[in-house]
């Protein structure tokens, strides 16, 4: 038995599924023509080069019948990959996690054409990141270069990364938002609306954005024509491979402004004294050494001091933080085969499921199940800032994951008294006792390793299993 | 107008035209041709036009031309009488309403 992914309907060239009983690899199906294509890619040389260089994910042709799969829907050729253990979508990379996906794909295109090959699409989709190394995973994409064309992918290729990066680099706004609400692919004209006229002058934006929006506004309905004369075989390839390469100089110099965010600074003044810092850092040490968690989620990582602890013990960690430029920090230091994914995302807002029928992208809470989570320095946000309950906050938790450790931010705390000093305290919930009690409903308390003189307590806390637990719906 | 109808088209491109990197001066009239064309918004548009021409115009002299030729169209058409204008539709032609979905 296979089971189709339900966002792969797009291409009927290679659709994704996955195999019963085996978790380390998806299939994809390939028609008669992608095959030989890909075959064909395979002889010249083109694929292998792509996987040996990490632009690729690993993929082999194996027959159906060869893996005993007789589903009728599948054909005698299929693609086997290797399963990428965690998928992140474009909408919850950092600009530099996108950049290096953009740069994935240009690079992969130019090596493409070198081998009498292009990309027919330049989705972000088409990437995924294996830890923090972007590959090309819809290897049906590539398909023999036809004489003379303009690139078909250009337009997607823009939408789905240039115009974000575009916007970042130079508008300095976190393109997150912007992308989840274009489920990944920023309208040119939308695009366009947001430059000023001071921006035409910057490398991009007039020709790929401005100029390419007026021609889609004057010539959007005349496809017909449009078509006629694009595919009329006069452009010569010595001009495409040139346009690629000038994108890939271009995107490769897009840099996000440097002013450090409010969160990306945290580390060096938030309000830990060097002694507390030490104690937190050994307690979490301790308990994920002991413990060694295949799989961790870091909620509300920053700038991954605790991830990196959890790297060290083994563990394959998902680093999540709403501020994408401490995610960006995060990445940046990350060395290229480090069992790390970061994620761009917030408990308050977490990604919905999206795209047709709501199955075509998943939520965030559907991929972040865990064997254990940090929740370091959280839960005064989620209560506070969110105005969350704390039931919720300790159910949500146990959600995610069984096991973690917790950090149980006082009142009495100079941060929470920070936030607390322009809002009236409705918070009565928010108080030690009922904080353990609402654990206890779940499970134990393990172990606590108190620090601020005891305002903050690290609490590596445990759910027991099976246990039947009362819901909390958050009030409005 | 009916009297601009009869003016002379631009050469069509031959097919072996010699390609030519386009200068900046070429660009900026072409820029200028481009922004001064303004059309009503549709609800409606094909995400693909744009950007098969944008990267014509950075294709060198025949790129460009196609461009002009793709414009002179809808210039011609525009300036169509009405009975010539009710024969079958020209797909360079954004401003007829269509009874059928495009493409």
């Amino acid at each position: 038995m296979i089971r189709f992914d339900p966002a792969s309907f797009k291409d009927p060239a290679g659709r994704v599924f996955y195999p019963d009983g085996h978790d380390d690899w998806v299939g994809r199906t390939l028609t008669g023509d992608a095959h030989a294509h890909l075959q064909a890619a395979y002889r010249a040389g083109l694929l292998q080069a792509l996987v040996a260089d990490g632009l690729l994910v690993e993929s082999e042709f194996v027959r159906a019948s060869d893996l005993g799969l007789s589903d009728p829907g599948i054909g005698p050729h299929i693609l086997k990959q290797r399963r990428i253990p965690f998928v992140s979508y474009p909408y919850e990379w950092s600009f530099e996690m996108l950049r290096d996906a953009a740069l994935t794909t240009l690079t992969v295109m130019d090596r493409a054409l070198g081998a009498g090959f292009v990309l027919k699409d330049a989705t972000g989709f088409n990437i995924l990141f294996d830890g923090v190394v972007p590959k090309l995973v819809d290897v049906p994409s590539i398909e023999p270069y036809v004489e003379g064309r303009v690139w078909a992918g250009y337009g997607q290729f823009c939408r789905s990364f240039l115009f974000p990066l575009l916007l970042a680099a130079y508008r300095d706004v976190d393109v997150q938002a912007i992308l989840r609400g274009t489920l990944g692919e920023v309208p040119v004209g939308f695009a366009a609306n947001l430059f000023g006229v001071r921006d035409y002058a910057r490398p991009g934006v007039f020709k790929d954005v401005i100029l390419q929006a007026r021609l889609e506004h004057t010539f959007g309905r005349s496809t017909v024509a449009v078509k006629r004369e694009t595919t009329a075989g006069s452009y010569p390839k010595a001009l495409l491979v040139a346009s690629i390469r000038r994108m890939r100089t271009l995107v490769a110099g897009l840099k996000r402004p440097g002013s450090p965010s409010e969160w990306s600074s945290y580390d060096s003044d938030c309000t830990y004294s060097d002694a507390d810092q030490t104690a937190k850092q050994s307690f979490v040490t301790r308990v994920l050494g002991v413990r060694r968690f295949p799989r961790i989620v870091d909620l509300g990582c920053n700038t991954g001091t605790y991830t990196t602890i959890a790297l060290t013990c083994g563990a394959r960690v998902v680093a999540v933080d709403l501020d994408s430029k401490a995610i960006d920090g995060l990445y940046r230091q990350a060395a290229r085969g480090v069992t790390l994914s970061p994620v761009v995302a917030s408990l308050l807002n977490p990604t919905p499921a999206m795209g047709w029928a709501l199955q075509e992208r998943r939520s965030l809470m559907e991929r972040i199940s865990s064997d254990a989570f940090l929740a370091l320095a959280l839960i005064h946000h989620l209560r506070i800032t969110g105005g969350v309950p704390l039931g919720a906050i300790v159910e949500q938790l146990f959600a995610i994951a069984p096991e973690g450790i917790v950090e149980w931010v006082d009142k009495a705390d100079s941060q929470v008294q920070a936030m607390l000093a322009l809002r009236p305290d409705v918070y009565d919930d928010y108080t030690w006792p009922i904080f353990e009690a609402l654990i206890l409903e779940h499970g134990e308390v393990v172990a606590i390793g108190e620090t601020h003189g005891g305002r903050r307590r690290l609490c590596h806390v445990r759910a027991t299993p099976n246990r039947s637990v009362r819901t909390v719906h958050p009030e409005a | 107008m009916p009297g601009t109808v009869g003016t002379p088209q631009l050469p069509e491109p031959a097919a072996d035209i010699r390609i030519v990197t386009m200068d900046l001066e070429t660009s900026a009239s072409l820029a200028l041709v481009v922004l001064l064309m303004a059309t009503p918004a549709y609800a409606y548009i094909d995400p693909g036009s744009g950007s098969m021409l944008v990267q014509l115009l950075t294709g060198g002299a025949a790129g460009a031309l196609i461009l002009l030729r793709l414009y002179w169209r809808r210039l011609k058409d525009r300036f169509r009488p009405p009975a010539a204008a009710a024969g079958p539709a020209s797909p360079g032609d954004a401003k007829r309403p269509e009874p059928t979905h495009p493409e």
